[in-house]
């Protein structure tokens, strides 16, 4: 009787499996273009690179002696926003984290998003300080000593 | 007839119509999106006028050649100006040219520079044609007196500065 019924259930079984497959593969669409949206409209990437190169050039123009401050409350802001575990710390531990000042290579990387960073190199030969101080970013231009 | 028996075949056309409809509307969203959040900030312009200046500030004060140019000493642009002479020799996305001039537009001293020399000759390209990936040009020329052996001298500085530097994406591992 059992396999009887199953036989006769073909058409019925290969509806619903069509159906199931139709459902899971819309539903695999429309993650994939959300998380694909959600992502790109954090706007974490154009954020990175516009203050990697507005600390740049700022470098770029700054002489010894000077003291320039980034106010970076809205990039703070998105750091807490993209990243849950941040949400407790302060606005220089995450700034300390954001920007970083590669002497070296004379390079300004900025991250806010989980995946990467943006770099941007200055041509300055002046010595660079950069350092998170009362929630802004402080860049300190020094002679060069070396 | 052909119609009523035909009605599962109706429904796979008519999946294959959604699945296009998706497809449609998925790659216009990402085209959008694209467009819009890969928007190049472009700095070229921006940094070759800064170059210009720092350069231009360096070598003239209150409209007077610096003496280094003029006595034929060997004038480190690099130290004199602040700038780094290993980013200028490695990283070929800068360029910056000194020449002073008489009236008459006859070479007097230099010219002078640091970085590709390449970086010119595109920029006279792009005069003639539109190139996007070419470098981004700025000159600026300035009357201006030194002190030569007859006496002071009226001469023409023509600073010029290249760039076709445009940063780069880092991914995680590289961030230090």
């Amino acid at each position: 009787m059992g396999k009887m019924r199953v036989l006769g259930n073909k058409r019925g079984d290969s509806l619903i499996y069509e159906t199931v497959i139709f459902i899971v593969l819309n539903i695999i669409f429309f993650t994939i273009m959300f998380l694909f949206v959600g992502r790109a409209t954090s706007g974490a990437g154009f954020l990175e690179q516009t203050y990697a190169k507005q600390i740049a050039l700022t470098i770029d123009q700054a002489r010894p002696g000077m003291t320039i401050i980034f106010s970076m409350q809205d990039a703070v802001n998105l750091v807490k926003k993209l990243d849950k575990s941040k949400e407790g710390w302060t606005n220089n531990k995450i700034l300390a984290e954001a920007v970083k000042i590669n002497q070296q290579e004379n390079k300004v990387i900025v991250k806010i998003g989980s995946r990467g960073g943006y770099s941007f190199r200055y041509f300055s030969g002046y010595e660079i300080n950069g350092t998170a101080e009362e929630g802004q970013f402080y860049i300190r231009v020094k002679e060069a000593t070396g | 007839m052909l119609f009523r028996y035909n009605k599962r075949g109706g429904e796979k056309i008519l999946s294959i119509w959604w699945f296009l409809v998706l497809a449609i509307v998925g790659a216009s969203i990402v085209v959008g999106v694209l467009m819009v959040y890969s928007a190049d900030v472009d700095t070229r312009e921006l940094e070759s006028a800064i170059l210009v200046e720092r350069v231009s500030d360096c070598i003239v004060q209150d409209g007077i050649l610096n003496s280094g140019l003029v006595n034929g000493e060997k004038f480190d642009f690099f130290a004199e100006c602040g700038l780094d002479k290993e980013f200028f020799e490695q990283s070929e996305r800068l360029y910056f040219e000194v020449s002073v001039k008489n009236l008459s537009a006859s070479i007097l001293f230099g010219p002078f520079g640091g970085g590709p020399a390449a970086l010119k000759k595109d920029c006279l390209v792009t005069q003639k044609i539109l190139a996007k990936a070419y470098p981004k040009c700025v000159s600026k020329s300035e009357i201006i007196n030194y002190r030569g052996a007859n006496g002071r001298v009226v001469a023409i500085v023509e600073v010029f500065a290249a760039s076709n530097q445009r940063g780069e994406e880092v991914f995680v591992a590289n961030v230090r």
